[in-house]
């Protein structure tokens, strides 16, 4: 095939192409489209993490702990001095008879860590209590 | 300026507004759907795949980083959809047979082209389009009807230039073959008259 007949096949083709009528889809596409997308993006948030602590908190906890290990190590308190000794536990532990039942010795450190627990335990719940709330809403 | 504004768009979906992305469908829709229907010959088949390739470029919209076109990222994506549709289909297949073309036939050819009605016409080179193997007829398309350059051609079909060009060579020659042997019995006719 020469280049004179390489040209004329080339006009022929794009007029005969160019005589293909214009294709469109039918009028609700867009909206069709649209509609998936939107309930991809709601299904998306709903599937979104939410940490039920935020960084905020987080960072809160971080510099309490902080601030108490500087504090501790700083005016050098013994944990068998502490604040707890001067408290008369005497009732409590003589209630539950941890010592006479079952021969235990709670040092101080585990009591903090007891109180701690049982003040973060009734917090959660309420924290838990509204997040579930506010989900279901 | 619609081209331009893509970016516009574009970022707008990305920050969340997904209503912007309505604009970029309203404005591809019609080239994504003539592809398709090129590829699949398939009308309510093409649509979902056409539905579908929007989907995937709303999902993707991230990963597009403005090295081409936004036009030819689409074209991609459809084009690669309606082949995933075509292999798990597997049931287009077109052979056609080209013999030699000289100039005389081309100005003949041209003529009953000439003397046809408009509708009949388009009707026709609809069909003769539609027995080009679909990798033939999408070029074809891409580079007549959307004027697409070569290039962007490239981009879109994951050929090399040398490819696309033998593949356009081969299809116009199809392509006439085929409307010549639609068109014969005007063509003898003619030859009568």
């Amino acid at each position: 095939m020469n280049d004179k007949e390489k040209d004329l096949l080339d006009n022929f083709t794009k007029r005969m192409v160019k005589e293909t009528p214009v294709e469109k889809p039918s009028i609700d596409f867009s909206r069709n489209v649209m509609d998936t997308i939107n309930a991809l993006e709601v299904e998306k948030k709903k599937r979104v993490f939410e940490p039920l602590i935020s960084n905020k908190v987080w960072l809160l906890i971080s510099a309490g702990i902080i601030a108490l290990t500087v504090f501790i190590l700083k005016t050098g308190v013994n944990m068998n001095e502490g604040y707890l000794s001067q408290i008369d536990f005497s009732g409590f532990t003589n209630a539950i008879s941890f010592e006479t039942s079952y021969n235990l010795n709670i040092s101080n450190t585990a009591l903090y860590g007891f109180i701690f627990l049982a003040i973060m335990i009734p917090i959660q719940i309420g924290y838990l209590k509204s997040y579930h709330n506010k989900k279901f809403e | 300026m619609a081209i331009n504004d893509d970016d516009y768009y574009i970022k707008k979906t990305l920050e969340g507004d997904s209503n912007s992305f309505s604009v970029l469908v309203e404005r591809y829709q019609n080239m994504v759907f003539a592809l398709a229907l090129k590829m699949l010959k398939h009308r309510e088949e093409s649509e979902e795949v056409s539905q579908d390739t929007f989907i995937k470029v709303y999902k993707s919209l991230s990963k597009f980083n403005g090295e081409s076109k936004f036009s030819t990222w689409i074209y991609r994506i459809a084009y690669n959809s309606c082949l995933d549709r075509i292999k798990k289909n597997s049931k287009y297949n077109n052979n056609v047979e080209i013999n030699e073309i000289t100039s005389n036939e081309i100005s003949h050819t041209e003529s009953i082209f000439d003397s046809l009605e408009n509708k009949e016409r388009s009707i026709i080179v609809k069909q003769c389009m539609d027995k080009l193997p679909e990798d033939e007829r999408i070029i074809i398309h891409l580079f007549y009807f959307e004027e697409l350059s070569l290039k962007e051609i490239v981009g879109i079909v994951s050929m090399t230039e040398g490819n696309v060009k033998v593949k356009l060579f081969r299809a116009r020659k199809k392509l006439f073959s085929i409307f010549k042997e639609s068109v014969e019995p005007e063509i003898y006719s003619s030859y009568e008259r």
